[in-house]
């Protein structure tokens, strides 16, 4: 419930977003709704500032990479993805992996992109995929990466987002998470693209906030591998995964089984990535 | 029908009924169906009164704690603030908000505004307001000063010397058993045989402690109550409710006014599962009603319904049980500690039915049962389909399949073997009645070992330890859990129908009986269809209106089939002798007297010569032309038995080893509730009780932090969804109850008890190692395979 | 302040203060078929159609509405003549409380009009953001399937 909204602005252009939102003081973003709505705590928003009008609706995939406008909702963005080819398949299943279709009709890549919360099932995925944010605020517009760390995210503070760019490449990504029942937020989740000797691997959950683990020493091991895999890599990248990983705990799970479920995703994401079997 | 005047018969011999009838035992559509399709039943939110007042609480932030004071100025500010209720401007009336018959069993511990908060979410004040918002935004303004208490957190500390004593009050009161000083709200020890001997003379002896979570209700629409004054000054209160001749009652009390001057309306309610068997919120609109003169309206939201209503009382059972080394049940003993958190609403009778439902299902020469259900500041126990059942099952059925484990044999076999059946007396019905001594139960009917058998082939139980795992992470395996429960309590539950003819030859049907979604409406309108001969559109039903209707408990103990089943077929029963009387009447006034005893079919009296006389033309004579007088009759219907109706579970799961995460793939109910009334709707409970009870095997609990509920939304509390839900196969096993409406038993409880153990054991024969604590979750089944791969007894984590 | 928007095919115009949900709006001005469960977007009962796509209305600001088409519940059949969907929910005694149907019969709308011939699997998934207690799920996703038949049927 809003105790406090007294002021619904609904901005057509950007330069009327960027007047209202003043660099973060004029108001709350509604990219689309579930972000401001679900969570709960706004009992104090004044002033909402519903970014509908504006034309950040693209989804375009060409030599570039692929581009995805910040309005575009879950669905749309998964039903896409799943044509972008296999550097791109981690994003079908992060999008929909919440699969509430209201919510998923409504939930913007905006929105989640932008939220500060640690059990995001994008966040894993973008970061993997380097994702480049599309920010604009009074300076004019910029790209920034994808951010992983408290640093990163306040960066954002006081911007638009307009969008986020997905660089081409090859290679190929998976995402697999881990949640009590198929409608559940996760547990822990992790994301990895890997190309050659070439990979990016995140997990998410990890931490209170946002944050997330880039699995440095299992990204070491593939890189020192390249196409030569050994039979047991599935043993030493889940050794080199929980070496990276912490052991989180809070009130829906322990540390070290979120560890151990963390690292058993890993290597479940790159056994997907090598089309081999997940177990053995 | 048996009036069992001492003797008493089975249903084998009435088998033969099954095909006979033309409005039972069949799937028809349900009257309420299409009006809930268009988006037009009228819940109790559904109406807009004119001048009425919206109500917020607030709520206690801590666990135990002293109000020292209540300081409301800055709130009364607030624009469109009317009234505060709190405990310094209400009565102080100890009461119970449990809704049961009268005396309640249940402690006299509650009062409307407490003066010493126990639990995170006990009241603290109400506001009533212009709207919602303002309401809310004033009870944030109201300043309240605490002395913080030590909260107590544990069941297992409760008894102890030094623990924090949570109802320290005088006025709180209980049953024999209820020892405050103790923190114990019920408690009680039976036995039957002697349990000792017969313990003594078993070959094997296995005893193992299980434990199960909190579980809530989750009925779909929250808690809401309308409450006006009619131009009589009488007070009017539309409730989303199970009980209404209770609330009508308890309300009485808490008000202090007369029953007379209060009319309890129940409209359709969306789903109730025992959390609204409850006197929950009603009071506080009717007491700003009486106090404004305006309509008042409180409706909770999904955090107040976790965090402020009732759920499924956490228990910790150790069950032990002496067998002969071929698998013959000697002795049982169970022995519970229960956590009715603040107050001790059903604390008696939830854990009393935890012992009543499950004992008797096995034979044995002797049985002992002691129970204490203790007060802690964690959630407030309560009522929730199944009724104990469900805890009670899931200790008795995984012990079942552990000590058939270490006899080497079949659990299905030693199950069969053991069971209770058709001509067998209940052992534990008289010491376990409703708040006391019970009316003594022998079976009449009772189809379990057909249930064990179609089951079994159903699920394919031939595969059970061939079952090849379908990737090296992930292991299947079978489970399964024999069951019974009750229709009704015997002795106490009463209620009541009312039936008049139409000129058209429709009935009205006036009912007391509850209908809260569970079809009742359907199925009471079904009996009297078959009772009269006519087609279901001609029943014109109306339930639960305390100025309308006659008398009913109310919708629990699965109770409303057979109790006010039995009651419409009685009032119907009755207009059946007045219909041929009327008729036989007219035709010697016609100067055609009848050549034989009369008959109905198709809406019509039927002479032996053939010759009929439409009930719309009987309606019309005895409204217009002869004899003038209203047919019409009514039917009360208490039973001194509860017919247990019966069932066998089966499940096959997937358990991925490496997360833990079980799937569960396949699961078969097949259940003896005597005839079906309408078979899909059976199924229809079946599948809706069984599929709660698989979030409470897998998925579901209550998450604390401190005394703070964590899981209070529908994100954090996770119930099953479609996408997690099984292939389901439910049964319908035949029998015909000789002392119910038409041959029927219950259906309504029985699904809930069997999931938790026939999952556990599923998990268990997947994995090769027991579960003794529900939920199974992820994190419990990996610690337990990796415990068992290094040769570890698991621990658990708490 | 004033929102203009089409519900069930009639245009209007609602007062409304900024901080009312599409919910709250929709049952003031007396379709009440579509029903507060969660305010959360968790349990589907207050699914409405938005342009079409199932939303969850306790989610969307009445002011976000503007200018856009809302179908509720009121404006799917009628006594008289029920949408198959509705027969469907009706034949598989699909509706116990009835608390979720509204949600259901709506987010099924929107599922066949993508997919007039769903898998058991897209059944679930139309589903999944819909909890219900009563039914445990079994003979709604029956009512979904049947319902594709129906409507088939029906074009055909």
């Amino acid at each position: 419930m809003y105790l406090a909204l007294e002021r619904y602005t609904r901005p057509s252009s950007v330069a009327e977003a960027l007047a209202a939102y003043a660099g973060g003081k004029g108001g709350v973003l509604l990219g689309g709704g579930s972000t401001l709505n679900v969570e709960g705590n706004h009992e104090e928003v004044e002033h909402v500032i519903d970014l509908q009008g504006l034309p950040w609706k693209q989804l375009a995939s060409g030599a570039q990479g692929v581009e995805v406008g910040a309005l575009v909702s879950l669905r749309a963005l998964g039903r896409a993805a799943a044509a972008w080819g296999p550097r791109f398949a981690a994003i079908a299943p992060a999008a929909l992996a919440y699969p509430v279709v209201g919510l998923l009709n409504r939930a913007t890549v905006g929105g989640r992109v932008m939220l500060d919360r640690n059990d995001v099932d994008l966040h894993p995925v973008l970061a993997a995929l380097d994702a480049r944010l599309l920010v604009v605020d009074d300076a004019g517009e910029r790209a920034l990466p994808f951010p992983t760390d408290a640093a990163g995210r306040r960066a954002l503070a006081g911007c638009l987002l307009r969008g986020l760019q997905l660089p081409a490449g090859g290679g190929r990504s998976s995402f697999h998470r881990h949640a009590r029942i198929q409608v559940d937020r996760p547990l822990c989740n992790a994301a990895a693209w890997v190309e050659g000797s070439e990979a990016r691997v995140f997990a998410g959950v990890q931490g209170p906030d946002a944050a997330l683990t880039r699995l440095g020493a299992v990204e070491g091991k593939l890189s020192g591998w390249g196409d030569q895999r050994p039979p047991d890599w599935r043993g030493q990248v889940r050794e080199a995964a929980l070496a990276d990983l912490v052991a989180y705990e809070d009130p829906w799970a322990s540390g070290t089984y979120r560890q151990d479920v963390t690292a058993t995703l890993v290597v479940r994401c790159l056994a997907e990535v090598f089309g081999e079997a997940v177990s053995e | 029908m048996s009036e069992q005047a001492g003797g008493w018969d089975t249903g084998a011999d009435s088998l033969h009924r099954y095909d006979d009838y033309t409005q039972i035992n069949r799937n028809q559509r349900r009257v309420d169906a299409l009006k809930l399709a268009l988006g037009k039943g009228t819940f109790s939110d559904d109406i807009d009164l004119p001048g009425m007042l919206h109500l917020k609480c607030l709520w206690s932030p801590h666990a135990h704690a002293r109000i020292t004071s209540i300081d409301t100025s800055a709130a009364e500010k607030v624009p469109g603030v009317v009234t505060i209720l709190h405990h310094g401007n209400v009565p102080r009336v100890p009461y119970t908000t449990a809704g049961q018959g009268h005396p309640e069993p249940s402690p006299y511990d509650t009062y409307m505004f407490p003066k010493k908060v126990r639990f995170v979410g006990d009241r603290v004040a109400c506001v009533a307001a212009e709207s919602e918002l303002a309401a809310a935004r004033a009870a944030r303004l109201i300043r309240v000063e605490y002395e913080v208490l030590e909260p107590l957190l544990d069941s297992r500390r409760a008894m102890d010397p030094g623990a924090p004593i949570v109802h320290d009050e005088p006025e709180a009161s209980g049953l024999p058993g209820y020892d405050k000083e103790r923190n114990l709200a019920a408690s009680m020890e039976v036995f039957h045989g002697d349990y000792a001997a017969a313990f003594a003379k078993a070959d094997l002896v296995l005893e193992h402690e299980y434990e199960v979570p909190y579980q809530h209700q989750c009925a779909l629409e929250p808690h809401v109550a309308v409450t006006w004054l009619d131009e009589d000054n009488r007070l009017v209160v539309r409730v989303a409710t199970q009980v209404p001749f209770h609330s009508r009652r308890i309300l009485a009390r808490v008000l202090g006014i007369p029953v007379s001057r209060i009319r309890v309306i129940k409209p359709r309610i969306g789903g109730g599962f025992g959390g609204k068997q409850e006197i929950l919120i009603d009071d506080l609109p009717a007491m700003v009603t009486l106090r404004t003169g305006r309509p008042a309206r409180l409706f909770f939201t999904r955090r107040e319904e976790f965090s402020s209503s009732r759920a499924r009382h956490p228990q910790i059972l150790r069950w032990k049980t002496g067998v002969t080394k071929d698998g013959v049940v000697l002795a049982q003993e169970l022995e519970v500690l229960a956590n009715t958190g603040p107050y001790g609403a059903h604390a008696l009778t939830v854990q009393g039915c935890t012992a009543g439902k499950t004992l008797p299902l096995y034979k044995a020469e002797g049985y002992r049962f002691i129970m204490n259900t203790v007060y802690t500041n964690l959630a407030n126990g309560g009522a929730f389909r199944g009724y104990g059942g469900p805890q009670g099952f899931f200790a008795m059925e995984a012990h079942m399949s552990e000590v058939a484990e270490r006899l080497g044999l079949d659990p299905a076999d030693f199950r069969t073997k053991n069971l209770i059946g058709e001509g067998d007396e209940n052992p534990l019905s008289k010491a376990l009645g409703e708040g006391g001594e019970g009316p003594p139960q022998r079976i009449r009917s009772c189809g379990i070992q057909e249930c064990v058998a179609q089951g079994k082939a159903a699920i394919g139980w031939e595969r059970r330890g061939k079952l090849a795992d379908p990737a090296p992470h992930l292991r299947r395996g079978l489970g399964m859990a024999c069951l019974m429960h009750g229709s009704g309590i015997p002795g106490v539950d009463m209620a009541s129908a009312f039936l008049k003819l139409n000129d058209d030859g429709s009935f009205n049907l006036h009912v007391g009986a509850t209908e809260i979604g569970t079809g009742s409406d359907t199925i009471l309108s079904q009996i009297a269809a078959e009772a009269l001969q006519v087609p279901l559109h001609k029943i014109i039903i109306y339930s639960s209106d305390t100025d309308m209707t006659p008398f009913d408990k109310g919708a629990y103990a699965s109770s409303t089939t057979y109790i006010s089943g039995t009651s419409v077929k009685k009032a119907c029963d009755g207009v059946v002798e007045q219909l041929k009387q009327a008729a036989f009447e007219i035709w010697r006034h016609h100067g055609d007297p009848s050549d034989g005893p009369l008959t109905i079919a198709d809406e019509h009296v039927v002479r032996p010569d053939g010759k009929r006389l439409s009930y719309s033309e009987i309606c019309l004579s005895t409204f217009y032309e002869h004899d003038q007088h209203q047919i019409m009759d009514h039917g009360s219907h208490m039973s001194m038995e509860s017919p247990p109706p019966f069932a066998a579970h089966f499940a096959e799961v997937e358990v991925d080893v490496e997360t833990g995460a079980v799937r569960v793939l396949r699961y078969v109910a097949a259940t003896d509730c005597g005839v079906p009334i309408h078979p899909q709707n059976c199924e229809g409970q079946i599948e809706g009780g069984a599929v709660t009870m698989l979030g409470y095997a897998l998925s579901e609990d209550f998450v604390f932090a401190g005394g703070r509920l964590l899981s209070d939304t529908f994100r954090d509390y996770k119930q099953f969804t479609a996408l997690d839900v099984p292939e389901f196969t439910p049964i319908l096993v035949k029998t015909f109850e000789p002392s119910g409406p038409f041959g029927a038993k219950s259906v309504a409880e029985i699904p809930t008890d069997g999931p938790g153990p026939t999952i556990a054991n599923a998990v268990s024969n997947a994995l090769g190692v027991r579960f003794r604590k529900l939920p199974i979750t992820p994190e419990r089944v990996r610690e337990a395979w990796l415990a068992k791969q290094q040769g570890q007894p698991a621990s658990t984590r708490a | 302040m004033r929102s203009e928007l089409e519900v069930n095919g009639a245009r209007v115009a609602w007062e409304h203060e900024p901080h009312e949900f599409l919910t709250e709006v929709l049952r003031r001005e007396g379709l009440k078929g579509t029903k507060r469960g969660c305010e959360s977007g968790d349990c589907g009962a207050c699914a409405v159609l938005l342009d079409g796509e199932e939303v969850p209305s306790c989610l969307v600001l009445a002011a976000q509405a503007h200018g856009h088409a809302v179908e509720t519940i009121e404006g799917v059949g009628s006594f008289e003549a029920p949408h198959p969907i509705q027969e469907a929910f009706l034949d598989a005694t699909a509706i116990q409380c009835g608390y979720c149907t509204p949600g259901m019969v709506l987010a099924t709308k929107a599922l066949l009009a993508e997919t007039p011939n769903p898998t058991e699997a897209d059944a679930r998934a139309c589903l999944a953001g819909h909890l219900c207690r009563c039914t445990g799920y079994v003979k709604p996703i029956q009512a979904v399937l049947s319902a594709a038949q129906r409507c088939q049927a029906g074009a055909q």
